[in-house]
């Protein structure tokens, strides 16, 4: 399922979650705020989402991944809300009995997430106003 | 004849910067959701952000231009996302 949270995202307590004696793999991704973006010198980020919805997208995009790939268990956290630079702002988890399941459901998650799920974010620069990512 | 219709509608990012509210209940005789788009953005003016640029939800799922909605229905438009 997808879990949006105002506060930090605590990566080992949510690794712990997924402990299963069935697994032989566990596959994660966390993206990160990073200080610059196309030479721009990145201060913060908002992130904001329409959270009905997006939990609604998320389902469909779980369901996909079941039906494609062999795994135990996902899990997915997306922050929102203001970010500094280093802090976490999605994390993605996958168990799977073997890894290359975990590897390409964990992929497919991100991905599907970055094109489908409405979640925004705005960046903050040093030296240029902050603008809607992706926006016209 | 086409009916009066009371719906709810949900602005996000730079649809809300630009109309100044995040929801309003809007009334409205048009029956697709492309033509309440239009309707809104010609009383609105959305700006940069046009049709193409946009997704659209119904009552909290996904959805397309060319369906109809009805009275008490919940919309949604959706800017380009960037998740992750």
């Amino acid at each position: 399922m997808l879990k949006l949270t105002h506060t930090k995202i605590d990566s080992i307590e949510l690794k712990r979650s997924l402990a299963n004696p069935s697994a032989g793999a566990l596959v994660t991704f966390e993206g990160w705020v990073r200080d610059v973006n196309k030479n721009r010198k990145v201060i913060r980020l908002e992130y904001e989402a329409a959270e009905e919805l997006a939990q609604n997208e998320f389902k469909k995009i779980e369901q996909e991944v079941y039906q494609r790939y062999e795994i135990l268990c996902l899990e997915c956290v997306h922050r929102v809300g203001t970010l500094a630079v280093g802090d976490l702002a999605v994390w993605v988890s996958v168990i799977s009995a073997h890894r290359k399941d975990s590897f390409s459901a964990c992929e497919y998650i991100i991905d599907e997430l970055k094109q489908r799920v409405p979640i925004w974010k705005k960046e903050h620069y040093l030296e240029w106003d902050s603008g809607w990512i992706n926006h016209p | 004849m086409k009916h009066t219709k009371k719906i709810k509608i949900y602005y996000y990012t730079s649809l809300r910067e630009q109309r100044g509210c995040d929801s309003e209940t809007w009334k409205t005789k048009t029956e697709t959701l492309k033509e309440l788009y239009v309707e809104l953005n010609q009383k609105h003016h959305f700006g940069r952000v046009s049709i193409e640029h946009l997704k659209v939800a119904l009552n909290n799922e996904m959805n397309s231009w060319e369906n109809t909605f009805e009275n008490n229905d919940t919309v949604t438009f959706i800017p380009p996302v960037s998740g992750g």
